[in-house]
């Protein structure tokens, strides 16, 4: 582990949330009969856009803490200035899929034509390319080798389960592009996300209690602290953004700042800083 | 339509108690391969929370003066007269809950038109009035759905998750229909439905703490007041209305009448007030 962290602190925490919006929910009944039109299941992936982010935002601006959002390429077409909105108030935009696709092709230049797709959306809307990419589906190690060319782009989160950053490793040599450690101990849906049918999660396990949720949230906090680790959330407008569940959110963030010494911002400062120091 | 985040007499929010009635029909639904013996235990606790149940949601409503919605679909009506005619005498709202528990976006536009249609003529026939509400069974929908829904009469529907407030639901034919959204969070029947076979629900999950799922419809509640929204529950018979689990329903309905802010209505009062009708 690190002796320390950016400004000098014990422990480094990013908070991101995953804009899939109705992505998920397209791609989920899509095997389904009749499943193009479905608008039930939809409708929990629209709650995230049309309320789930904006409470997302109000509550990261009361307790002036600046996030991630990684965004799906059409979701940012066809709703802007929301996710402008996102931006305009500081936060960092970062590139996750166009449909959220679960495969980006099977050769490298697939693979490349679908991110710079993205990314030229990116730029249309925001101005600017993204630095960060979560992607949704596998990339080959020549895909990682060209985006490593690119001078755009600083971090991915591709794998779950480490601890720190690394430099992401292509047949065994390392790369320059950062890999920013996620664990499935941060991520809402697997306690919270759910829908009858199509069945979300498979076994259509119960949504866990709120207070179980954020008690754990919090234990995973401690043991990060205690020992000197990162965390990278991927946290959902969707889930985490209804009225009930962004109570964890908020008294989540109340814990964080209870530390004193416990850095939180965005994913493009923690990589950048890793760079510069490792 | 009226503003939506400003309740009647200076409430900040709304809270509606919904309940669907869809039995041993749901089983039967959604096993029709299966012989009804290999469904016995589903059907057996079916039929007892619609005999026995129902008379004991009823008495909880009734002990805190709370009228509620039940969705009750045409099966359910037919086979359950009596009890229907209790929830009547007390004066709850009676809206449509389809026919059976069909999975309406599997079916053809002209067989949902005939199922919704026929089990609205049944309630209204019933009830002696117009019933104003639609909310499809646990399955999906479709836009035509609600199409239809808005064609046949009805003036809102209850079936999506899209806000935390009703909305006006734009359809293809360029019409509207008030929306009165909830969420699965705010559903009992995902938190407690058990049965090994067939396994319901499929990965024969345990059964959650009661009070930490009472706790939850109570903090959505409690954000829906800080979101100035309307909080929607749904409890089932089949699992609210147990022995050990008819008390979350007596505790929530304390609880929301501690809320002062909280403007208890049915979706109906709901639907009268913003749309003016
Ligand atoms: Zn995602």
């Amino acid at each position: 582990m690190p002796k320390s962290w950016i400004e000098g602190k014990k422990s480094a925490i990013s908070l991101c949330f995953d804009v899939d919006a109705t992505t998920i929910w397209k791609l989920r009944a899509a095997d389904y009969p009749n499943g193009d039109e479905y608008i039930r299941s939809l409708s929990i992936g629209e709650y995230g856009i049309k309320r789930g982010v904006d409470t997302i935002l109000k509550i990261l601006s009361e307790y002036d803490i600046k996030a991630t959002f990684f965004v799906p390429a059409v979701i940012m077409q066809e709703n802007s200035e929301i996710i402008k909105k996102i931006k305009f108030q500081g936060h960092e935009i970062a590139h996750h899929g166009y449909l959220h696709e679960y495969s980006y092709g099977t050769t490298s230049v697939e693979q490349l034509k679908l991110i710079n797709d993205c990314q030229n959306i990116f730029f249309k809307v925001l101005g600017e390319k993204a630095v960060g990419f979560r992607p949704t589906g596998q990339l080959l190690p020549e895909t990682v080798l060209a985006l490593e060319k690119q001078p755009d782009n600083l971090y991915l989160i591709t794998e779950k389960g480490k601890e720190i950053p690394y430099y992401k490793k292509v047949n065994n040599q390392e790369t320059t592009l950062v890999e920013l450690p996620a664990r499935i101990e941060f991520d809402d849906y697997y306690q919270l996300s759910y829908n009858f049918y199509p069945p979300q999660p498979g076994s259509l396990d119960r949504i866990a209690s709120y207070e179980d949720v954020l008690d754990n949230l919090k234990r995973e906090v401690d043991g990060a602290y205690q020992y000197g680790a990162c965390c990278i959330t991927a946290f959902h407008p969707q889930v985490l953004g209804t009225p009930g569940k962004s109570l964890i959110l908020r008294q989540l963030i109340e814990y964080i700042q209870t530390f004193p010494d416990i850095w939180i911002g965005p994913c493009q400062n923690l990589a950048q800083w890793w760079k510069e120091n490792n | 339509m009226r503003d939506p985040q400003i309740w009647p007499a200076d409430h900040t929010a709304a809270c509606a108690v919904t309940i669907n009635l869809d039995g041993e029909f749901r089983w039967e639904e959604q096993y029709p391969s299966l012989e009804n013996k290999d469904i016995v235990p589903l059907r057996v606790m079916a039929k007892n929370s619609m005999e026995q149940g129902v008379p004991r949601i009823l008495a909880t409503l009734n002990k805190y003066h709370v009228k509620a919605t039940f969705f009750i679909s045409k099966k359910i009506l037919l086979r359950y007269s009596k009890v229907i005619q209790q929830i009547i005498d007390q004066g709850h709202e009676i809206a449509s809950f389809s026919n059976g528990s069909e999975n309406l976006a599997l079916l053809d536009p002209k067989e949902q038109k005939k199922l919704m249609a026929n089990s609205k003529d049944a309630l209204e026939q019933k009830i002696g009035r117009a019933i104003k509400g639609f909310r499809a069974p646990d399955g999906e929908l479709t836009q035509i759905t609600l199409e239809i829904a808005e064609e046949e009469g009805f003036k809102y529907s209850s079936n999506l998750f899209s806000d935390n407030r009703p909305f006006l639901y734009s359809l293809p034919s360029e019409q509207s229909i008030l929306e009165i959204p909830s969420s699965w969070a705010l559903c009992d029947l995902p938190y407690f439905i058990a049965n090994l076979t067939p396994s319901e629900p499929s990965g024969q999950c345990r059964i959650p703490n009661y009070d930490k799922v009472l706790n939850n419809w109570k903090w959505e509640c409690i954000g829906s007041i800080q979101e100035k929204g309307c909080c929607v529950l749904q409890f089932n018979s089949q699992t609210i209305a147990s022995l050990g689990r008819i008390y979350l329903l007596d505790k929530f309905l304390e609880f929301i009448l501690e809320k002062q802010e909280l403007w208890i209505a049915t979706c109906e009062e709901i639907s009268d007030y913003l749309l003016g009708g």
